[in-house]
């Protein structure tokens, strides 16, 4: 542990300087030139904190969790750090053992790479005297979530995760000698409203509209019923290419996505207001979410529609996959000139950018979905259509796309499933280039 | 350019083969294994190998192409799938975007005809091609999953850039323990030769007592590795001591210890047999893991011993200069561990057995830098699985009966 400067610590040489420094001005020079803090830790009680006020409680048979997450400010106010600055999110969680065995919290499962809470403690220490970071070192210990609770008991403590913008989702995977239970939360963070929370999925549709499929049915829908692509603000428009469709419940849905590091857009935001103009059944999609890769610019969409049809009884859901074109804006004053749109630019486009090949986003979404443990069955069917570079399909935004044509089904599961858990929904997978025509 | 000729080879056969561009790197580090019916064959050209294919510097831009071939020879559809061998992997024009500043449409066209493009090998075909992953430098090792209706194949491939053939699978315990040391315990006595191993890892000198041992690993070397690649832990750093490895020695000098980020620790007189990292992708520390191969065999699988620590900054000593400061909450770190291997499917089941001895918050140890811990002192045994099982079917063994209540020197 780094020792910083004490009165009774500090070398007797330096109380020897002929200076008539006061002796606080000395120590904490003393202090700034050894880059220690001179200040003592305060924390308020979590226990008695404002933000429990939107606390939400789950039960399963013999547990109960409750889950809050402070905002930023509410953070600062608890711990007197920012903690959020840091991309740190504390998650307060309080797990009721209900049951007769002991029970275990997988704190991985809230996030595979959360913070220990000696860590956090560590990562701040520069502000504060020796004292004061063994007070806050002792505190952040003492209100980390413990990972055992006794029969009959309750644990209460924070997890510090790494920061999600929009509503926080996590699991909360707890285990005993009976068996695990999963708990999903969504906790709404002020501020922030995702878009689907806006849609009232109960009546988007009358109930004699809908129509329950089985696979083989949904199959045959999907390759001869339903159009190819969304619908655009003009009639006659062709809109991007609907080239997933979903089975499972929304919280499956969201677990998947969850697990998968998708994140959500805001309700009325300006973040994808052109992707809204892609219409199915003459609505925006009810969701958008969007994954950003670490290491670049790219970033996958993911728009997504309840449909009119349910799979065995299941929810069902039609979306499109695609990764998000920086040069929309551009790219929609060629498609609208007919002597650019036949420019070797549009050709060189379609051959070399990252939207145009969307099999590529498809393909790893179907990869996203099983490697995190979401997906009990996929399938390949048709229904998109066929197109190539050489002659790629066109949006009525001037987004250029080339496909073999397939449309994946994706069965979600609630629970996780093994990486050879995942079945295959139809036996026969056709080969590429035999989409059938548009 | 010694290499065009493969560069007209790789046309030629985009031209010839549709477009599948069935051709492996310039290299004759071609490793091939197979499981049931499938059969992978990997090979991974070096930059200057990767250069002459695809005439883009693509390893200046982070981008390893890693040539993969599945031929499925079985009566289902199999799937390979590029996330396996790295979960963020370059989409073949995700690669191409990095490199396209050299203009050329030629680029374009080999990226995209040598990429695996679809993940599907239908039964009695083969699909080969490029998978575009991040750079390792030394030797590249990652995961192949070939997944399929019934069953999933996982291989794990360690292939040195340029380099040598290294087979991690002739992991020479006989190097290091003679043939009579060597014992195979059932369930109590395994317990007790537990309880009965060094409490904590040593200094060169094997003095000073350092990190308590506070795992033991019950597995194969090839399902542990494939095990800790799953969960993420830090392939591009790993280090292996010659001393366990038959071909290593030449591989093994000079390059890839330029990396080596882990300082020597010592138990049995020997630094550990394995280190191992798991990068953080928030911020740069890591959690440090190290393993000695033990004499000891359960129902014919290995068992090791090791030590965890999480880093949680960096601070100066009198001794090293600088060291990283580890959390002094050890068995937050342990148990961390056992979750990180659960959650990538990886364990079969895990119990605890007598380790270092208790020390409290209040009253905690020193280790060999000065850091203080606390902990239980329990010593955490996790079994191997060597193929995926479920988080709920993982196994909780109850070792409290042959608890010995020795705490080793």
């Amino acid at each position: 542990m780094a020792t910083c400067p004490s009165l009774s610590t500090a070398p007797a040489a330096l109380r020897l300087i002929p200076f008539a420094l006061p002796r606080g001005l000395l120590l904490a020079l003393l202090a700034i030139l050894t880059g220690c803090g001179v200040h003592s830790f305060k924390a308020s009680d979590p226990a008695a904190a404002p933000f429990l006020a939107r606390a939400l409680t789950q039960e399963q048979p013999g547990v109960a969790i409750t889950a809050a997450v402070p905002d930023a400010a509410e953070t600062e106010a608890l711990t007197g750090i920012d903690l959020y600055d840091q991309d740190i999110q504390p998650v307060w969680l309080v797990v009721e053992n209900r049951g007769d065995k002991p029970l275990r919290i997988a704190l991985r499962s809230i996030d595979a790479e959360y913070y220990s809470p000696i860590e956090v403690a560590y990562m701040n220490r520069g502000p504060y005297s020796s004292q004061g970071y063994a007070d806050m070192q002792r505190w952040f210990h003492q209100h980390g979530l413990p990972r055992g609770v006794p029969p009959g008991e309750q644990r209460a403590g924070f997890v510090f995760t790494r920061r999600q913008r929009g509503t926080k989702g996590f699991n909360v995977d707890v285990f005993s000698a009976s068996g695990g239970h999963s708990f999903t939360f969504f906790v709404p963070m002020p501020g922030f409203t995702a878009d689907y929370t806006t849609v009232d999925f109960a009546s988007l549709y009358p109930p004699e509209r809908m129509r329950d499929l089985d696979l083989a049915g949904l199959r045959r829908f999907l390759e001869t019923e339903l159009s190819c692509c969304a619908s655009g603000p003009q009639a006659g428009d062709n809109g991007g290419p609907l080239n997933v469709a979903m089975i499972g419940s929304s919280l499956a849905l969201r677990r998947a996505l969850l697990r998968g590091g998708w994140q959500e857009t805001r309700a009325g935001g300006t973040l994808l207001a052109s992707a809204r103009r892609h219409l199915f059944e003459e609505r925006g999609p009810d969701a958008i979410f969007y994954l950003e890769r670490a290491d670049g610019n790219e970033m996958l969409n993911l728009h997504l529609w309840l449909a009119p049809w349910t799979v065995d009884g299941e929810p069902a859901w039609i979306g499109q996959v695609y990764y998000r074109e920086f040069e929309e804006s551009l790219l929609r004053g060629i498609a609208s000139n007919e002597t650019l749109r036949n420019s070797a630019f549009l050709s060189r486009y379609i051959r070399e950018s990252v939207a145009a090949d969307i099999d590529a986003a498809q393909r790893f979404l179907l990869q996203n979905f099983w490697y995190n443990q979401s997906l009990s069955g996929f399938g390949v069917v048709g229904g998109v259509g066929y197109s190539s570079e050489a002659e790629p399909a066109l949006t009525f935004d001037g987004i250029g796309y080339f496909s073999d044509g397939f449309r994946h089904v994706l069965k979600l599961s609630e629970t996780p499933v093994p990486l050879d858990g995942v079945h295959l929904l139809y036996g026969d997978l056709a080969l590429p280039g035999t989409g059938e025509a548009r | 350019m010694k290499h065009r000729w493969w560069l007209a080879a790789l046309l030629w056969w985009s031209v010839a083969a549709g477009g599948a561009a069935d051709v492996p790197p310039p290299n004759d580090r071609l490793q091939t294994r197979s499981e049931g019916a499938v059969s992978v064959s990997v090979a991974v050209p070096s930059a200057a190998e990767a250069q002459a294919i695809f005439g883009a510097d693509l390893y200046a831009q982070n981008i390893q192409p890693v040539w993969v071939s599945v031929t499925n020879d079985g009566e289902e559809p199999v799937f390979l799938t590029p996330m396996g061998i790295d979960a963020a992997y370059y989409a073949p024009r995700e690669a191409l975007q990095r490199v396209r500043s050299v203009g050329r449409s030629d680029v374009a066209s080999l990226v995209e005809s040598a990429a695996v493009r679809r993940v599907e090998v239908l039964p009695h075909s083969r699909r080969a091609g490029y998978v575009f992953t991040r750079v390792d430098e030394g030797t590249k090792s990652f995961n192949v999953d070939v997944l399929s209706d019934s069953a999933v194949a996982q291989m794990s491939f360690f292939v040195p850039v340029p380099g040598l053939r290294l087979d991690h699978h002739d992991f020479d315990r006989e190097a290091l323990y003679a043939a009579e040391e060597i014992r195979e315990l059932a369930l109590p006595e395994l317990v007790a030769a537990l309880e009965g191993m060094p409490c904590c890892v040593r200094d060169a000198d094997g003095e000073d007592r350092g990190d308590p041992l506070n795992l033991v690993l019950v597995g194969e070397v090839e399902d542990l590795f494939y095990a800790f690649m799953r969960a993420g832990w830090d392939e591009t750093e790993t280090i292996y001591a010659s001393s366990l490895l038959k071909t290593a020695g030449s591989a093994l000098t000079g390059g890839r210890y330029r990396y080596s980020p882990v300082s020597a620790l010592y138990v049995f007189d020997r630094a550990q047999d394995i280190a191992l990292q798991r990068a953080r992708s928030s911020i740069h520390e890591r959690n440090h893991l190290r393993l000695w191969l033990t004499p000891l065999v359960y129902e014919g699988q290995p068992v090791w011993i090791g030590q965890i620590s999480r880093d949680i900054g960096v601070r100066f000593t009198t001794r090293t200069i600088t060291t990283h400061k580890i959390d002094p909450d050890v068995d937050e770190t342990r148990e961390f561990l056992l979750e990180d291997l659960a959650y990538s499917q990886a364990l079969l089941r895990f119990g605890y057995v007598g380790g270092v001895g208790a020390a409290d918050y209040n009253a905690p140890r020193g280790n060999l830098t000065g850091d203080p811990y606390f902990t239980d002192g329990r010593r955490l045994v996790m079994w191997l699985s060597g193929t995926p099982t479920a988080l709920d079917a993982v196994e909780v063994v109850d070792l409290s009966p042959w608890h010995t209540g020795q705490v080793g020197d």
